[in-house]
């Protein structure tokens, strides 16, 4: 093989080296960026049910008063789960019987508090971009001691 | 050299060779990093549930062991093996259950758990535990303080001397007319103020209208003057009573307060009978009793009601 012959055949083979990389770096950029997506979905959804827990319980021993969830223990642990779970917010408290029932007047101990709280996740995968942020949303209750 | 050897090329596939190590060892290190942050991020979080719950039972099993014995250590004993019960044991695999008494105003116990959380996969990054810290303080006692209190005043005759109600099945019990109870079956009324008995305010305290939220100091004087005939509060509490328990305060032969005990109402005659049909309830947590200001050696008796709840 003469030497123009051997350069021809280098150029493309680096052509066809360059589509593989466009083609692997795509697959291989799409499935590390969705790995990384699950797993901050996933902790996003754990911690936000960790924070709608904790936050049920500082309400249920702190209730506020006059408003269910207005004590500054309650403001305290949601800012404190705010710093885990970014976006976090609290969209009720409701005072609620045993079988989950309204409960209308004053949250006296025995009722028990529903704490429900939202987050949104933003996918970083181009693919999932139309869908928009995700929203997340929980509920946890405990009783007002 | 000979003709097909490619020798200019070498050096170069070489450092390729090499680029791609590197980007394999980062691409590596997030994503152990992120898979690590999902698995053990998660499993932290549920091991602070977790821990929660056990700081909350053991505080509440400390607290009402030292009700029962008024001693601290055995009081500390069953907080520990509670959280061990739990599976936070004092002492083990890093774990410290810290366990503190204030009895200033009944008794308090804080429990305190620190541990560690056994990173799976942020162990190759460097962290291998993570600390989780929780902590509850549970109060216990025998309650100073009634929020929606009835308007009866029995006789400490009507409790044994360890406190146990001597009436827990329906029994009568009338009105002697006289400013405090003058025998264990007897009772009186009272609107928790002093002088007469406002029987409006007990009527409304009846019906529900009139929450009273009472603190009484043990050995406080509550007795109030009964005189006057009382049939329609008899009536009423037939008619809205049934069913209902409420705190009553429970005085001494002198009227002087011993401490709140819970009666179930069942009903009432009025006439000539003059009297409410109930019973004590005992070993009884009610959520309308609290400790509000009892410092030790003022605290009321126990008298089949206690205090037990999470205050932090």
């Amino acid at each position: 093989m003469t030497v123009p012959q051997r350069a021809r055949r280098r150029d493309r083979d680096g052509g066809q080296g360059i589509v593989e990389f466009a083609l692997g770096i795509t697959v291989f950029l799409m499935l590390f960026i969705g790995l990384i997506d699950l797993a901050r979905a996933a902790f996003l959804y754990n911690g936000l049910s960790d924070a709608a827990q904790a936050v049920a319980r500082v309400t249920s021993v702190h209730p506020g008063d006059p408003t269910l969830g207005s004590s500054p223990e309650t403001t305290t642990s949601v800012t404190a789960e705010g710093r885990l779970v970014p976006g976090l917010a609290v969209t009720a408290y409701d005072c609620v019987d045993i079988s989950g029932a309204s409960v209308t007047g004053d949250c006296k101990p025995g009722s028990w508090v529903k704490v429900s709280v939202r987050t949104s996740f933003t996918p970083v995968l181009p693919l999932l971009s139309p869908f928009g942020p995700i929203t997340f949303t929980m509920s946890s209750s405990a009783k007002i001691q | 050299m000979s003709e097909g050897a490619p020798m200019p090329d070498r050096p170069h596939r070489r450092a390729e060779s090499g680029q791609i190590l590197v980007v394999f060892a980062l691409s590596l290190m997030i994503i152990i990093g992120m898979v690590g942050l999902a698995m053990d991020g998660g499993a932290t979080l549920a091991q602070r549930r977790d821990q929660q719950t056990a700081a909350d039972l053991a505080a509440l099993a400390g607290a009402n062991d030292y009700l029962l014995t008024n001693n601290a250590a055995e009081s500390i004993d069953r907080a520990r093996s509670v959280s061990a019960a739990n599976n936070f044991t004092h002492g083990t695999g890093g774990t410290n259950v810290g366990v503190t008494i204030d009895t200033s105003n009944g008794v308090e116990v804080t429990v305190a758990v620190a541990s560690g959380h056994k990173n799976s996969f942020l162990g190759a990054l460097g962290m291998a535990t993570w600390p989780v810290t929780t902590q509850a303080t549970a109060l216990a006692g025998f309650p100073d303080n009634a929020s929606g209190a009835g308007p009866f005043i029995f006789s400490i005759g009507a409790f044994e001397n360890d406190g146990t109600p001597k009436y827990q099945t329906l029994t009568s019990f009338g009105e002697g007319n006289s400013a405090i109870p003058t025998s264990e079956l007897d009772f009186a009324w009272t609107n928790y103020g002093t002088g007469n008995v406002n029987t409006t305010d007990v009527d409304n305290i009846i019906k529900g209208d009139l929450v009273i939220d009472k603190t009484v100091t043990y050995g406080e004087y509550i007795g109030q003057d009964n005189s006057g005939n009382h049939n329609f509060l008899y009536d009423d509490v037939n008619t809205y009573a049934p069913n209902q328990d409420f705190p009553v305060a429970v005085v001494d032969a002198n009227g002087n307060f011993m401490g709140w005990a819970t009666f179930h109402v069942v009903g009432a005659t009025g006439g000539s009978t003059k009297t409410i049909q109930g019973y004590f309830l005992a070993s009884y947590t009610s959520s309308r009793l609290t400790v509000s200001s009892c410092s030790s050696g003022a605290c009321p008796r126990y008298l089949g009601s206690y205090v037990l709840k999470l205050t932090n």
